[in-house]
C-alpha cells in the first residue's frame, strides 16, 4: 500500500511537472504598454507615432483648406544601435495622416510598380481607351522625413548583482517645401528607459 | 562514503568537455578549399550543445561570408550576436561544472576580440549588400565593444576603419573624423580626414583576409604531486606583407587598414587571464581535496583519482578558427567607368577582378580572399 502511495505521489508530481513546462500561447492588446527590457518595441512606435501625428494635424503651418497639401513621405532613418524596422514608423505616421484626412499622398513605395504597370499597357495589350495617361501623376508639395535616435549608457562596471542600462530614444521628423527647400514644419518625440538585469543566472 | 566519492569522480568524468564533431569537420573542409561542405557540415546551429553553439555560429557566418552568401551570414552572424547578449551573465552551472572539471565545460562566450569580429563581418556583410543603415547599425554595436574592453581592442584599425565608412555612407563625417582620429592616436601616423568622393570619381573599396588565424594551444605545467595547470594561449601568429592593388594595369594610389588577427585576439586573452587563473587556483584546491578524501580510503583509490584528476585538466582552446590571419581594407579612388584590378599580397598567385564597374560618386564592395 505504502508502495503504491509512493509511486502514486511520483506520477502526481511528474504531472503537474510537465503541466507547468507546456507551452502557453494568449493575446494580447497591442496598445497596452509591455516591455521585456530597455530596447525599443512596439509599444514604443505606438507611443512615438501618436506624439509626433496630433501636433502634426493641428500645426498652423497646414490651415485645413480646399487644396490639400499633397506629401511625400521617405523611409525613417535608423540611426540608433539596435535592427530596428522604421518602416513600421513611417507606415503608421502615413496611415495616420491619411485618415485625417488633411493632406494628400503619392506612394513613393510603388513608383517602380506603376512605372512597369504603365509600360505594359503601351505594350499595345491594354485597349488604347482604358490606358493610363502618362503624365497626369501628381507632384508632391512636401517632403516628411525623419530620423530615429538612440543613446545608450550601460552602468559602469563595479561590485553588482545587476547592471542596469538607460536608453534614450528620440524620432524627429521635418517638413519640406520642396518648391523652397524651406523646413516648414519640425517636432520630436522622445522616450527614455532604464532597465536592469540579473548578472548571475542559472 | 565511498560511493559518494566515486559518484562524484563519475560526474566529473561526464562532465569532461569534448570537441564537438560538426565544428572540427567543418573547420577541416573549410581549410580543404571545400566551403559549401563546411557549411553542410555544420548543420542546425540550435542542434550543437549550447556550450559550443557560438563556435557553431561565428563558424558558419564566416564560412557563408566566404561563400559570398552575405544574406545567410548576416542572419546567422546576427543569431551569434543575440546569443553573446543573452548569455552576459555569470552562470552558476558553468562557474560550478568548469570549477570541478575544466573550463571546456562552461558555454563558450567567445575571447572580447571574437565578439568585435561578430559586428566586423555583419559590417561587412551589410556593406556588401548596400545596406548602409544596418551596417552604421552594427558599427554602433562594435563601438560598445571597443568601450567595453579598449585595451584588449586597440590594435584592430580593421574595424575602426570600417566603423568610419559606415558613417561616411551616412554622410555623418564627423563620427567618421572621430574614429580615424583614435587610428592616428594607436598608430602615431598622420590624421586622415575622410573626403567626399571627387567629381567624375567613384571609389573601390576591397576587404582583403589573408591566411588564417593561429590555433589556441595549450600550456600546460605540472606542479608536483599531481597538479596540472593548463591554461590557453595563441600560437603566435604570422607577419603579412602590404596589400598591392594595380588598376588597368598601373599601381594605385590607395589608403589601408590592417588588423593581424592573431595578435589581436592573443591580446584579448591575455587581457581577461586573471579570470582564468582564479578558476584555476580553484579547481586545483578543489581536486586535491577529492584525491586526499580518496585516499583516507585505498592508496591506490587515490592514485588512481589523481591520474583521473590530472587527466580532466585541459585548458580551453576553443575559438573561431575560420577567421583569417589578417584582415585588410583597401580604399581606391577611381575614374568613373570599367576596370581590370589586379590585387597581390606576397602570395604567388594574385587576385584578379575583371570589369569592376564603377559608378560616379559610388562606392563598389570586393571581398578578396587569399
Amino acid at each position: 500500500m505504502k508502495k503504491n502511495i509512493k509511486m502514486f505521489s511520483v506520477l502526481i508530481s511528474a504531472l503537474l511537472g510537465i503541466t507547468g513546462c507546456a507551452a502557453t500561447t494568449r493575446n494580447l492588446d497591442p496598445k497596452d504598454d509591455m516591455h521585456y527590457d530597455a530596447s525599443y518595441d512596439f509599444s514604443d512606435k505606438n507611443k512615438i507615432v501618436e506624439d509626433l501625428v496630433s501636433p502634426l494635424l493641428a500645426a498652423p503651418v497646414f490651415p485645413v483648406t480646399e487644396k490639400k497639401p499633397i506629401l511625400i513621405v521617405y523611409p525613417v532613418v535608423n540611426e540608433t544601435s539596435e535592427h530596428i524596422s522604421t518602416g513600421g514608423i513611417t507606415d503608421a505616421i502615413r496611415m495616420r495622416l491619411i485618415q485625417a484626412g488633411k493632406f494628400r499622398f503619392i506612394n513613393e513605395k510603388q513608383r517602380e510598380n506603376i512605372q512597369a504597370e504603365t509600360s505594359y499597357q503601351d505594350q499595345g495589350f491594354v485597349d488604347p481607351a482604358m490606358r493610363v495617361e502618362k503624365g497626369r501623376q501628381l507632384g508632391a508639395d512636401y517632403i516628411l522625413s525623419g530620423t530615429l535616435r538612440s543613446i545608450k549608457k550601460e552602468q559602469p562596471k563595479q561590485w553588482r548583482l545587476n547592471k542596469k542600462e538607460r536608453i534614450y530614444y528620440s524620432l524627429d521628423i521635418t517638413m519640406t517645401d520642396l518648391k523652397t527647400g524651406e523646413i516648414v514644419y519640425a517636432d520630436q518625440a522622445e522616450l527614455a528607459r532604464e532597465a536592469s538585469q540579473p548578472i548571475i543566472g542559472w | 562514503m565511498m560511493y559518494c566519492r566515486y559518484f562524484i569522480l563519475f560526474f566529473l568524468f561526464l562532465f569532461a568537455g569534448c570537441a564537438s564533431v560538426p565544428l572540427n569537420k567543418a573547420r577541416a573542409q573549410f581549410y580543404s578549399g571545400n566551403l559549401s561542405g563546411a557549411e553542410q557540415a555544420l548543420g542546425e546551429c540550435s542542434a550543437v550543445p549550447k556550450r559550443d553553439r557560438l563556435l557553431c555560429y561565428m563558424e558558419k557566418g564566416s564560412i557563408l561570408y566566404y561563400m559570398k552568401e552575405y544574406e545567410q551570414s548576416t542572419e546567422v552572424l546576427l543569431r551569434a550576436s543575440k546569443f553573446i547578449r543573452d548569455e552576459d551573465l555569470v552562470s552558476i552551472k558553468d562557474q560550478a561544472t568548469s570549477v570541478m572539471v575544466n573550463d571546456k565545460t562552461a558555454t563558450y562566450k567567445g575571447e572580447y576580440s571574437e565578439r568585435l569580429w561578430v559586428h566586423t563581418f555583419l559590417m561587412m556583410n551589410f556593406l556588401m549588400q548596400y545596406k548602409y543603415e544596418s551596417a552604421l547599425v552594427e558599427a554602433k554595436q562594435a563601438l560598445e565593444e571597443y568601450g567595453r574592453h579598449p585595451e584588449a581592442l586597440e590594435d584592430d584599425h580593421f574595424t575602426r576603419a570600417l566603423i568610419a565608412l559606415c558613417y561616411e555612407n551616412m554622410n555623418q563625417p564627423d563620427d567618421a573624423r572621430i574614429e580615424y582620429e583614435k587610428i592616428a592616436e594607436s598608430t602615431g601616423e598622420e590624421r586622415i580626414s575622410p573626403a567626399p568622393i571627387p567629381e567624375g570619381k567613384g571609389e573601390l573599396i576591397l576587404f582583403v583576409s589573408r591566411g588564417r588565424i593561429p590555433e589556441k594551444i595549450s600550456a600546460d605545467v605540472v606542479v608536483p604531486p599531481s597538479i596540472r595547470i593548463s591554461v590557453p594561449r595563441y600560437a603566435s601568429s604570422s607577419a603579412f606583407s602590404p596589400v598591392n592593388v594595380y588598376a588597368d594595369g598601373r599601381e594605385s594610389d590607395h589608403s589601408d587598414f590592417s588588423v593581424n588577427l592573431g595578435d589581436a585576439a592573443a591580446k584579448s586573452l591575455n587581457k581577461r587571464a586573471a579570470q582564468y587563473l582564479t578558476r584555476q587556483a580553484l579547481r586545483a584546491g578543489s581536486k586535491e581535496a577529492i584525491a586526499r578524501e580518496v585516499g583516507e580510503e585505498s592508496v591506490i583509490g587515490e592514485a588512481l583519482a589523481r591520474i583521473f584528476l590530472f587527466l580532466l585538466e585541459e585548458a580551453d582552446t576553443r575559438s573561431w578558427e575560420t577567421l583569417p590571419g589578417d584582415l585588410t581594407l583597401v580604399r581606391i579612388v577611381l575614374d568613373a567607368g570599367v576596370h581590370d584590378i589586379n590585387v597581390s599580397s606576397g602570395y604567388s598567385n594574385s587576385v584578379n577582378l575583371s570589369g569592376v564597374d564603377i559608378p560616379e560618386g559610388r562606392r563598389i564592395y570586393r571581398e578578396v580572399r587569399f
